[in-house]
Order: structure tokens, then sequence, then C-alpha cells
């Protein structure tokens, strides 16, 4: 049975994901070539999702007391460079699955597919134009700014990992970690969206950094609780193959954990495998690693570290939004905390 | 005299305070017992990571701050280049002519700004207004059996047109909504009449002002009955 805190988070998270793709739809153009283009385009927005990124970004103007609209376009233009950059990921990461069908290119091949990201994050800078019409040139331009901060760092973020992988880097720790969780994910997830949101909502007259922390502490509880969902989830909730992160090699929490707890003997066949290239990986070693992560509690540990940070997280929030009047967005701010790491 | 009964003793804890000290809480340390501190300890190492990147991003802004000349990126490139744009860095010139392209294009909206109206200007606002426009006045007629606050958040240049609202819906509730607020401007005042029923459940009630002539949005009047 859900909470009155997890039915505020769905209704909210609905409301404005439909209000956001209904203004991002617009910014696709209906014209040649559809086939190869425009018509992909559209094709992972489609899908769905939760429209997270964006409700943060409308929820936090609106907490600060502005309207809905003043925000729409930034929201869709966040949603269109989280979709670009999915497309992008899943190459990077050959990913079979994402949102519950076969990834861009596994379905168009990958040049069509990072040709429609390159088109989607291009198309994403158009409503930050638009912005002028409705928020002011200085504010559209900061906006701007902040987008182009966020790129970097989320790339900052994706190099870390595809560089650990390439190089099969093992002696990662939590730290490198949480360093690579807070630029490749926090940024786009849940910083920058609330850094715009702030922009907006208080036009420019409150210092942004103040949202890094409880960007941070958010969406690094929300990247572990999606790992765990990798491990444990309902395939066809999570959209994504199930142990996909094991065949990819990606340096996840539990994967840390493990590769500091096991023995030598073990932690040399872990070591080799993650040498390996994905087609090598063989669901027998999928299944011995799984298992390893159960018999040391790599597992339970990251979902400990998981409530730790939303913990830490809903401690920022009181230090960020506490003075703001109560209202449905600033209780909406309140929830994702305990949403993050209760989802499945 | 009875004999004092045998006094039940409990095993003394093992601790009496919480666990402050990361090292006897660290998971590869105490390998089977990693749970128990995994809380602590991860949530420990996220502060001490948040902070050191806050550092470097403060580091770098007092480097910006300190040398007019320079505006570049967060990044180690500043710590270990303090002379100027980094030489390793292929887009270097890249870096520089871009910054100084959006040095221009904050000089220009800043500038183009103070033609603007302040606050969130609406489209069809001619944003090369000799004057910023001055915010409306408002007054607001409430008639309401229990005691009620009302907010009006008017854009700055919502006087300047015909202003309707929609009816007062709850929020986060279930509740009827409030009739629609009528809204007249006079030359100098915009006026605002709400009138809540005895009936109306306590709550926070939210309607969206538009402009008439376009619907787009005017601004935002809150009602919190009770």
């Amino acid at each position: 049975m859900s909470t009155p805190d997890e039915n505020l988070v769905s209704t909210v998270l609905r409301e404005y994901a439909d209000a956001t793709r209904a203004v991002l739809f617009r910014y696709l153009p209906a014209a040649e070539p559809r086939r190869y283009l425009y018509d992909l385009a559209a094709d992972y927005p489609r899908r769905g999702g939760r429209g997270f990124r964006p409700s943060l970004c409308i929820a936090t103007a609106r907490a600060f007391g502005a309207p809905m609209e003043p925000a729409l376009r930034t929201a869709a233009s966040i949603e269109m460079i989280h979709n670009a950059m999915l497309i992008h990921d899943d190459v990077e990461d050959e990913s079979e699955q994402r949102r519950g069908k076969p990834t861009m290119h596994r379905a168009e091949g990958v040049p069509i597919a990072i040709n429609v990201g390159d088109l989607l994050s291009l198309l994403s800078m158009r409503p930050l134009l638009d912005n002028r019409a409705t928020l002011g040139p200085e504010i559209s331009l900061r906006i701007l700014e902040e987008t182009e901060r966020m790129a970097r760092e989320s790339a900052e973020g994706q190099a870390f990992e595809l560089g650990w992988r390439r190089d099969n880097v093992t002696d990662v720790g939590e730290s490198d970690y949480l360093l690579m969780v807070l630029k490749k994910t926090c940024w786009l997830a849940t910083i920058h969206p609330s850094r715009v949101g702030a922009l907006i909502g208080a036009r420019g007259g409150m210092d942004l950094d103040r949202c890094i922390r409880f960007g941070f502490f958010l969406g690094a509880a929300f990247q572990i609780q999606d790992d765990l969902l990798n491990l444990q989830g309902d395939a066809d909730a999570y959209g994504k193959e199930l142990g996909g992160d094991i065949r990819e090699g990606k340096r996840t929490l539990m994967l840390i954990h493990l590769l500091a707890q096991a023995s030598e003997p073990e932690r040399w066949r872990l070591r080799s495998m993650l040498g390996q290239s994905r087609e090598q990986r063989s669901d027998r070693d999928i299944t011995w690693v799984r298992k390893r992560m159960d018999f040391y509690g790599s597992i339970d540990y990251a979902r400990q570290v998981a409530h730790g940070l939303a913990g830490a997280a809903q401690y920022e929030f009181a230090n960020l939004y506490g003075h703001l009047p109560d209202s449905r967005d600033k209780r909406f701010l309140g929830a994702l905390p305990a949403w993050v790491i209760a989802r499945n | 005299m009875k004999a004092p009964a045998q006094r039940l003793k409990r095993t003394p804890p093992e601790r009496s305070a919480p666990i402050r000290n990361s090292a006897a809480c660290d998971p590869i340390a105490a390998a089977g017992a990693a749970v128990c501190g995994a809380l602590e300890n991860g949530v420990r190492t996220a502060y001490a990571v948040i902070d050191e990147y806050m550092r470097r991003g403060q580091d770098a802004a007092r480097d910006i701050f300190n040398d007019p000349n320079r505006r570049g990126f967060m990044s180690d490139d500043k710590a270990n280049f303090p002379g100027g744009p980094n030489p390793w860095n292929p887009m270097a010139s890249m870096t520089m002519f871009t910054e100084q392209w959006m040095a221009a294009m904050r000089a220009w909206s800043q500038a183009w700004s103070a033609y603007a109206p302040s606050g969130w200007p609406m489209p069809g606002v001619n944003p090369f207004a000799a004057a910023p426009t001055p915010p409306p006045a408002v007054s607001v007629k409430v008639s309401s059996a229990s005691p009620v606050e009302v907010t009006a958040n008017l854009h700055p240049a919502a006087d300047s047109a015909t202003l309707v609202a929609e009816p007062l819906r709850a929020e986060g509730f279930t509740a009827p909504p409030i009739n629609a607020p009528e809204i007249v401007r006079d030359p100098a005042t915009i006026r605002i009449t709400v009138k809540v029923g005895s009936r109306q459940p306590a709550g926070r009630y939210r309607s969206i002002i538009r402009r008439k002539a376009d619907e787009s949005v005017a601004g935002e009047l809150t009602v919190v009955v009770g």
C-alpha cells in the first residue's frame, strides 16, 4: 500500500512529466528525414519514463513561488538532454534494453542512434533560447551557462566510468565512486534541475551552490537504488536487463564492496572477468558475481549507504528549503529522499 | 525484617555512545560486520567528497575573482596552470574564445535587461519600453465566515491587460473548488474579490490568473482557509 508521501510524489511526477512532454514534443519537428531522424528523436521520450528531472526543476521553481509556465521550457530541455544522453550511454554501455524495449542502437544501428542523440542534444538548446520571452535575457543566459556546466560535469563523470572499464581499474574506492556519481548522475538528475528551478523561482536572487549538497545526496541515493534495482528489481518494471551492470562491468558500489571483501583467488577471478569484453562474460560469470555479492553482504551494504545518503539529503533539504512557505511542491521535494530509496 | 530481594543486574553495554571513529567502522577492516557501519561510513565519505568538491570550486572561483582577466573552469586545470589556460588542453584557445563570447553576451544581456520589466516578463510585452513597468497596485476583498489568508502574485506587466481567474482548486486534498475570483481593473488598481462559502473545508487553494486576450499566465492567487 502506498503512503501519502508516495502518492504525492507519483501524482506530481505524472502531472509535471505530462506537462513537460507536451512542450517537448512541440520542439521535435515533423520533417524529413522522419524515418532516420525525427521520428526516432521522439522514440525514447514516447517510451515514457518518470519525468523525475523536469519535475524537480518545475517543483523547485514553484516552491519558490513561480508559476509552472516559466519553468516548462527549461524542464523540456532537461528531458531532451536526458534522452539524448540515454541514447549515447546505451551505445557506450552496449545496453540491450531501455524502458522495456530494445535500445535505439540495437533497433536502428549505432551510426543512426548516435546521430539521433546528437540531434536531441542540439534541439534541447531551442527551448532555452525561447526562454527569453518569459524569463528575460539575463536569466535565460544564466540557464544556458548552467546547462553548459551540467553537460561538462556529466561528460567528466562518464569519462571516469568509461576509463575505469576500458583500463580495467579495480582499485576504485568509495570516494572515487561517489565523485563519479556526483558528476555522471547527480549533475543532470538532481543538481542541475534544482539549480535552474531555483534560478527561475528566485529570479536570480539565490546562491545556487546551495543546491549542490541536496542534489548530490539525493542523486547518489537515487543512483545506488538504481544499481540495486539492476540486480534485484522486477524486470518488467525496471525496463532494462537485470544484471546488466555486472555484464557491462560497471563499477557500482556493490562491485567495489565485493572487490574489497573477496578473498585473493576470488578477487583474481573477478579482475579477470572484468578485463574481458561484454560478449566474453558468460551467464555463469554473472551468476557467480551475484552470489558472491550476496555472500559478502555487498547488496545490504549498498542499501545501507543509500539509506544514509537519503537521510543526509533530508537534512540538506531542511537547510535549503526550510525557510520556504508550505506548498505542495515543497512537500514533494521533501518526500523525494524517502521515495528514491523506496521505488522499485 | 525482611531480607532485600536480590537485585537484577543488566549486562554492561559494549558501548555507551555512538561510534564516531571512522576507523572502527571501516568496512574493509571489519570484514564480517561491514554492514553495521555502512550507513555511517558511507555518509561520512560522501560528506568528505562533497566538501572537497565544493572547496575546489570555491578555490577556482576565488582565483577568478582575484584575476579579472581570467575566467575559466572549476576543474583541476586552474590549480595546475594558474598563469592562464591549460597548455595541455587542446581546447584552450577555444575556451578563451568561448569565455570572451560569453562575457560579451552577459554584458549585452544585462544591458538589455535594464530595459525589460523585472520579474517574469510575459509574451507581448515590449522589452524596449522606456522605463520598467511599476508593479500594479492590488486590492483584495474577501467575504468568508472563517479566517482566510489571500496571496496575490501578479507579474509586473499584468496591469496592462484584462485579467480573469480560474476557480481556486484545493492543493493536495479533495474539496470542492472556490468560485473563480472576480477581477476588475480601474486605472490605478487591480481589484480582486474572493467569496469563500461557509462550508468550505480548511486548506490551501490555488488559482491561475490569466490575461483574457491570449490566456497567457499573469500570476497566481492563493487562498488559505482556516
